[in-house]
């Protein structure tokens, strides 16, 4: 693994545009950087795409342990939505099931899990598209680990038969940057191509008939299927939760609701209870760890809000934001390598249980909303 | 890793990210599909269905229904609503955002109704 200078494409900007990532820049600077890239050797790739797989399956067994102890209270999940996580983790309603694992890697050992984002994964379109359409341009003799647009267009078509009526809307708020907008537009794209049809509603434009006692857009049509680029754990702490619990049965909501568990970094001391010493987990706890470098991260943080990086019982880093009321799990501080850009978080894919490709962004100690997305490719 | 992929079956992203650049703002930009009814507030601003009841008219602090046809577009809660008008138009029927039994604006909260919240 090593990161080289790339020359930009001249035209890079109306390019990656044109494939609808309109939130290349921010305050002037790029968060598509193109100006460099990181090279793989194809075993690292497996490594990674090994590790990935490996880490679905100890979240599975993560999920079956904090239902049989009675845990999703600890994890901050209201009482009323129990009942129903128990019933979809059991069920499956159709789901795409893909997430996004974070992974502290530098080529040198095994690839390190910091978290699962699995309930609203964004930085899609960068690692499915833009990053793939690059290499095609810049490197067309060399191969990249991405296989995410085909993944999530054949699970959509495994789920299609699932889906009352063919068609799914999608949910999601009108974001000034354009990028909720831009990934749901996208994830409309591989559910069309799977033959199914689809309808974008804004969150607040979700409609509850009173009579009906369902979700219905702005047609009044009913919501048979929903996508949801909104956090389970808001959908929960809104005015239409209740409808929400009691209409399960009309609404399927994509991801399920049992993404909750999954989702919570409570998930993560969960994992290291089960699995001590793992090569692919880092030491976890909801106290304080006894020693070492650890970091301070937000049961429901997202975008690396509320982290403190503790060195020696003092905070060298930390952000802001305001997800700092849901409690705190503690991981020990993986020593993340400067490639000569900052520092890089694999993001590896998966859809229902298979591997499907990784994304790089690069930030500071904290990978938060202004890291950079930086492309890959494999050197055989 | 992949095969051949064929981007420029990429329809929505395509037609919405241009739509987004054309209008130089985020957004999310709804066209009203049929003739829709919405509730706004004494200044013009789009709330909460809930606001308007199941009444026609006003409702409390000023509130009352607003008529898009279709195309035209649908604000955002909080937004002032333009394009429209305060009385629906002779023989056209109006889908709600509050026909009577429906309500509306019970997500979207958590995001401050603009701005999304950016993913994970």
């Amino acid at each position: 693994m090593r990161r080289t200078p790339v020359a930009p494409r001249p035209d890079w900007q109306a390019r990656v545009e044109a494939l609808g990532l309109v939130w290349h820049s921010m305050d002037g600077r790029p968060y598509w950087d193109e100006s460099a890239c990181y090279r793989f050797e194809r075993r690292e790739i497996d490594e990674i795409e090994a590790a990935t797989a490996e880490l679905y399956r100890l979240f599975l067994a993560a999920g079956e342990h904090v239902l049989a102890n009675d845990l999703l209270g600890s994890f901050g999940i209201p009482e009323p939505a129990w009942a129903a996580i128990r019933r979809a983790w059991g069920e499956e309603p159709p789901a795409l099931n893909f997430g996004r694992f974070d992974l502290g890697y530098a080529g040198d050992g095994p690839p390190r899990l910091f978290e699962f984002n699995c309930d609203t994964p964004t930085s899609l379109i960068e690692a499915a598209v833009i990053q793939w359409d690059w290499k095609e341009a810049v490197f067309p003799a060399l191969d990249q680990y991405s296989g995410l647009h085909e993944k999530l267009v054949d699970k959509w078509r495994d789920i299609a038969p699932l889906l009352p009526g063919g068609h799914v809307h999608f949910a999601h708020v009108a974001d000034d940057a354009g990028e909720d907008t831009v990934t749901i537009a996208y994830l409309r794209d591989t559910a069309q191509a799977a033959g199914l049809a689809t309808t974008a509603i804004r969150m607040e434009d979700i409609g509850w008939s009173h009579d009906a006692r369902r979700f219905v857009d702005l047609g009044d049509r009913a919501i048979e299927n929903c996508f949801h680029l909104y956090p389970w754990e808001w959908l929960l702490a809104e005015e239409f939760a209740p409808a929400l619990l009691e209409s399960l049965d009309g609404t399927r909501w994509i991801e399920p609701i049992w993404k909750m568990i999954w989702s919570n970094k409570a998930i993560l001391p969960v994992l290291w209870e089960l699995f001590p010493g793992h090569p692919n987990l880092l030491p976890a706890s909801r106290r304080r760890l006894p020693g070492g470098d650890q970091v301070a991260k937000p049961l429901l943080g997202r975008e690396g809000a509320n982290v403190s990086i503790l060195r020696g019982g003092e905070v060298v880093a930390e952000t802001g934001g305001r997800y700092d009321e849901s409690g705190w799990i503690y991981q020990a501080l993986y020593p993340l390598r400067d490639f000569g850009g900052g520092y890089p978080v694999i993001g590896a894919w998966i859809v229902d249980g298979a591997p499907a490709g990784m994304g790089i962004r690069e930030d500071g100690l904290i990978t938060g909303n202004t890291a950079r997305f930086v492309p890959h490719v494999i050197e055989d | 890793m992949h095969g051949k992929i064929d981007f420029s079956a990429l329809r929505v992203t395509v037609a919405t990210s241009a739509a987004l650049l054309a209008s130089g703002c985020g957004g999310g930009a709804l066209v009203a599909n049929q003739p829709t009814r919405m509730c706004v507030d004494g200044a013009g601003r789009r709330i909460a269905d809930a606001n308007c009841g199941s009444a026609r008219g006003g409702g409390a602090g000023g509130a009352h229904a607003y008529y898009v046809g279709r195309g035209q577009r649908v604000p955002e809660m909080g937004e002032v609503a333009r394009g429209g008008s305060t009385r629906p138009s002779a023989g056209v029927s109006y889908s709600s955002v509050s026909r009577g039994s429906v309500s509306r604006g019970g997500f979207g909260r958590s995001a401050g109704f603009h701005g999304g919240f950016g993913g994970a």
